[in-house]
């Protein structure tokens, strides 16, 4: 026997004949080949004897040897009548189970219904900016200072900068910058609009980025002072049906800008919002900004950049670097310059403090947020599916019984349930597309989710929708398909299918994963809704209840404000009266900040608000130190100066009160501290600000209220308005109003994330219920045997419902620590953020356990309260 | 009736008539090198038989395992009562022609 072990026929012909060979043929011809192996051994030797048993094997290879391609032997896969059978037989399993059959193609319908909502969200979100022909060579200059604090990003530029790239970079072909207008009223004849969203901006504007001309000539119309170029909806709001060319639009009452060019509506999808833009040539620098537009520290200015189609981006931001270097223009040491791709500047616009009004900015976070919500709850409606399938096909026993005796191999009977299993995946997905279609209208007002109204745009997406809905209907399909095939017929024919274990241990884990992603997403919209209101209601550093903002021409401004102050506070409901350039809707003005005396050359950019008295009664705000503007000092007009807390860190300085900064090219003298207020996003840091009294003439007007009936207020404000007869739109706003209007994406985000949150809780009952239904069929004769032996109802009950209880209990442990990395990831994006909380996991675990266990108990007192006898007699 | 066998299919089949039996593909390979000094090859004995079964000549049943075949069974080979008739049929033309070579060429 030793011998043997040493001397066998080559193993690798051996396998080859395996392969190749009938099973019907192969144990004999293996023997006698075999058996001529070792006879041979002894007469021939070893070496012989394995040649002549390799070309035996080959020599075998004939067409009573080889394997036949089993489905030649039944029928084919593409016969057309066997196709009619499979659709006929899911239509009838369709109908015999017609209410659990269409739970489960509605909960895969509203699934996939939610993933086409948010792909249509993110596929707007990732794809801003791309109708700009040359969009892969469009960027935009950014810079960034390194402080001890941290490093402050900056989106806006110095106005030298890009006449000064235009002359002396190669590479680049074209500069454009442009310049906000703020708010101003603009007029023809008696209509008179406060428009906000108005750029000064150059030709080169309209010819690097490509909004549709509709009129005009995009090459010259902004190039003469005093040109306006106005989108199609302005021009229905200014001119009506009259072509607006050539025409006149007064601007704040003083200048006459005359129309010489009409663009189509700013796409959503663009990052600059505008409705007019004015030539550059046009734009005067305020009186008081003491800067012009040779300066190089000023940075209030977007640079844009078309680079020639083979320049080096990064060569190119090394020669702007250069460009900052020159010894006269030294004032800006530390500065880092960036070039910033098209493609980025609407996703990364979160790093910047100071990005600018009219401006849309993306947050990256909540895109892959709703990437992988949206991939959850993909994957719970397609375990859900396969739940449910496999929990309806469990009564199918006889039909795959007969099939089985009928011929069918395994193949077959699995083909039958795959083929259902993407019938149903395709009327879902039909159903969703309806669902998404019906509820459009909430989506977009509610939400802020625009989808195509249109069929095209729906078409262009189909083949992308039809191919994961069919790649679900595959897998969803595939586990009952290869459960139930494998039933011996004789098994399958005595009608009820148990489960095996192996079959248990997978529909656990599905479920147990629906659970992890349910109690993470209800967690996950809880921190949000929390988050939410924090930033809503506490840290802004101001009250903003009771706080009305009136916008008033300039020129009134200039003149009148004083008695229109005396006018408003005649009211007693009304407390303070002051004037701010900038109302806490994001904007701010920036300068350069220098402390005099100090060796360092560096330049500081400081955002400012220029502000009236008793701007600090009116919002709230906190004086730390020192005192704020005072008409009992004459010089406070023109060389105040009041810090925040930020800033005061940011310069370094131990003792602010009495500090001499060089500010906005005027000396200042720092005389009080006030807390950090939030007058930016709370999604950024508070930025390094200063408050000095006007140096040129706000708009906005803010008062402070009594709390009290609106309405009235209003009334008053506006009889005061026309007393003083104005000739401006009156309009007023409540600064919670523009708070939560600068958090309504946030708002909108939140209802989105609950809602999606409803609905996994939804679809994961579903599928829990088919998991209950699953593995209480397969108990039931065991509760028919433990009645009759007198086990009580909560006997069987606690018996029916225990396992669940543990997968939840996992699911939860699973979930908890997930769901604290993905919160911590995302409210790590705000500077102020809540902490997360063990509460909010508790709630989220009872919440789910008390919906489940209602579903479960639904089930399992139908099935406790049985007559034994109905479930023994089956057998 | 007509029964078509080819020369060597007659002798394999006539070999599966010899080992009552006890045919099977290696031991008529064996026979046919050891009785008749020819030299064949396995897979065309085999191909034979096959042939042989699908014509009705012959039948094959399992059986008889041995340890030099690694305990895998043998295809045993029992002529039909057709096998035997075709057989026959073949003998008798031989006959036939036998009987009609003139005795002068006998010599």
């Amino acid at each position: 026997m030793e011998k043997r072990n040493n001397i066998h026929p080559p193993k690798l012909a051996d396998r080859f004949f395996e392969w190749y060979c009938r099973n019907e043929l192969q144990e004999s011809i293996q023997g006698d080949l075999h058996e001529e192996f070792y006879s041979e051994v002894e007469s021939r030797g070893l070496f012989k004897a394995r040649l002549k048993y390799c070309l035996n094997v080959i020599r075998f290879i004939n067409r009573h040897t080889l394997r036949r391609k089993p489905s030649e032997t039944y029928y084919h896969l593409t016969s057309i009548s066997m196709l009619k059978n499979y659709i006929l037989v899911t239509l009838r399993s369709l109908k015999k189970n017609l209410v659990f059959s269409s739970i489960n193609i509605s909960g895969l319908a509203i699934g996939l219904a939610s993933c086409i909502i948010i792909f249509f969200y993110v596929h707007k979100e990732l794809n801003f900016d791309d109708f700009h022909l040359k969009q892969d060579r469009i960027y935009r200059v950014t810079n960034s200072y390194e402080r001890a604090s941290g490093t402050i990003h900056w989106a806006r530029t110095p106005p030298a900068l890009a006449p000064a790239i235009r002359t002396s970079i190669s590479g680049v072909e074209r500069v454009t910058q442009l310049r906000h207008a703020d708010d101003h009223t603009y007029s023809v004849g008696e209509n008179i609009f406060t428009e906000e969203n108005v750029f000064y901006a150059d030709s080169s504007y309209l010819e690097i980025f490509d909004f549709k001309m509709v009129s005009g000539d995009k090459s010259t119309a902004l190039d003469a002072p005093n040109s306006i170029v106005i989108t199609e909806e302005m021009a229905g709001k200014y001119f009506g049906s009259v072509s607006p060319l050539g025409k006149s639009i007064l601007f704040d009452n003083s200048l006459n800008l005359q129309v010489t060019g009409v663009i189509e509506e700013v796409p959503t999808n663009s990052h600059i919002e505008f409705d007019f833009l004015i030539s550059f040539s046009t734009y005067v620098v305020p009186d008081g900004y003491l800067a012009d537009l040779n300066s190089w520290n000023w940075a209030g200015f977007w640079t844009y950049l078309e680079i020639a189609p083979n320049a080096e981006p990064e060569a190119i931001r090394n020669s702007i670097s250069k460009l900052y270097d020159r010894d006269e223009r030294a004032t800006n040491l530390s500065i880092n310059i960036e070039v910033q791709p098209l493609k980025d500047i609407y996703l990364e616009s979160g790093k910047y403090s100071s990005i600018g009004g009219s401006i849309r900015v993306g947050s990256k976070p909540t895109i892959y947020i709703l990437i992988v919500i949206s991939g959850l709850v993909l994957l719970l409606a397609g375990f859900n599916f396969t739940n449910l399938s496999t929990a309806i096909s469990l009564n199918r026993g006889k039909e795959i019984g007969v099939r089985k005796v009928l011929g069918a191999i395994r193949g077959k009977v699995a083909t039958q349930f795959i083929i259902e299993s993407i019938i149903f995946t395709l009327v879902s997905l039909f159903l969703a597309v309806l669902i998404v279609w019906l509820s459009r209208p909430y989506f977009i007002s509610e939400i802020g989710i625009e989808m195509p109204g249109d069929f095209y745009g729906y078409l262009k997406f189909f083949p992308l929708f039809f191919l994961v809905t069919i790649v679900i209907g595959l897998l969803a399909g595939a586990y009952p398909a290869f459960i139930l095939s494998g039933y011996r017929p004789v098994q399958a024919l005595k009608g009820s299918l148990k489960t095996s274990s192996s079959g248990k241990w997978l529909t656990k884990s599905l479920t147990v994963f629906q659970f992890v992603v349910s109690i993470g997403l209800i967690t996950l919209s809880i921190i949000i809704v929390a988050q939410m209101s924090y930033i809503k209601d506490r840290s802004l550093g101001f009250d903003k209840e009771n706080v009305v903002k009136v916008r008033i021409p300039r020129d009134y401004m200039e003149n009148q404000f004083d008695v229109m102050k005396a006018a408003l506070l005649q009211n007693p409901r009304i407390l303070h009266v002051s004037k701010t350039s900038h109302g806490f809707d994001g904007g701010s003005g920036s300068g350069s900040a220098r402390i005099i005396g100090e060796d360092s050359e560096e330049g500081r950019q400081l955002a400012y608000y220029q502000a009236g008295y008793d701007f600090l009664k009116v919002m709230d705000i906190q004086l730390l130190e020192g005192r704020f503007f005072s008409e009992d000092f004459a010089s406070d007009e023109e060389t105040a100066l009041v810090l925040n807390e930020s800033s005061v860190k940011d310069l370094g300085l131990t003792n602010p009160i009495g500090t001499e900064i060089r500010f906005n090219n005027r000396d200042r003298t720092v005389i009080g501290v006030v807390k950090d207020f939030n007058y930016a996003s709370l999604h950024s840091e508070i930025a390094p600000m200063g408050i000095v009294m006007p140096f040129a003439v706000p708009d906005l007007v803010v008062i402070k209220v009594a709390p009290g009936p609106i309405g009235e207020l209003i009334t008053s404000v506006q009889n005061t308005w026309n007393e003083l007869d104005l000739n401006s739109p009156f309009n007023i706003a409540f600064l919670d109003d523009t708070i939560q209007k600068m958090y309504e994406k946030e708002e909108k985000l939140s209802r989105l994330i609950t809602l999606f949150s409803i609905l996994t809780v939804l679809l994961g009952c579903l599928g829990l219920y088919g998991l209950v239904s699953f593995s209480i069929q397969a108990k039931l004769k065991e509760v028919g045997i433990r009645k009759t032996h007198g086990a009580s109802i909560n006997q069987i009950l606690y018996l029916l419902t225990r396992q669940f209880l543990g997968l939840i209990l996992v699911a939860n442990l699973i979930s908890w620590p997930l769901t604290y990395f993905f919160a911590n990831e995302w409210l790590n994006n705000f500077s102020y953020r809540i902490g997360i909380e063990w509460w909010m996991f508790a709630v989220s675990g009872i919440l789910l356990l008390t919906i489940a266990m209602l579903t479960i108990s639904n089930q399992a007192i139908k099935t406790a309260l049985l007559n034994p006898i109905t479930i023994l007699r089956t057998d | 009736m007509e029964y078509k066998l080819g020369e060597f299919e007659e002798i394999v089949l006539l070999l599966v008539a010899v080992q009552f039996k006890e045919a099977y593909g290696l031991s008529i390979t064996k026979a046919i090198e050891e009785e008749l000094e020819r030299s064949v090859t396995l897979s065309s004995v085999h191909t034979a038989l096959y042939r042989l079964e699908e014509k009705g000549f012959v039948k094959s049943e399992i059986g008889g395992a041995t340890s030099e075949r690694g305990g895998r069974r043998k295809r045993l080979f029992t002529i039909t009562a057709t096998g035997l008739k075709a057989l026959e049929a073949s003998r008798e033309v031989r006959n036939q022609l036998w009987n009609m070579i003139p005795k002068t060429a006998m010599g």
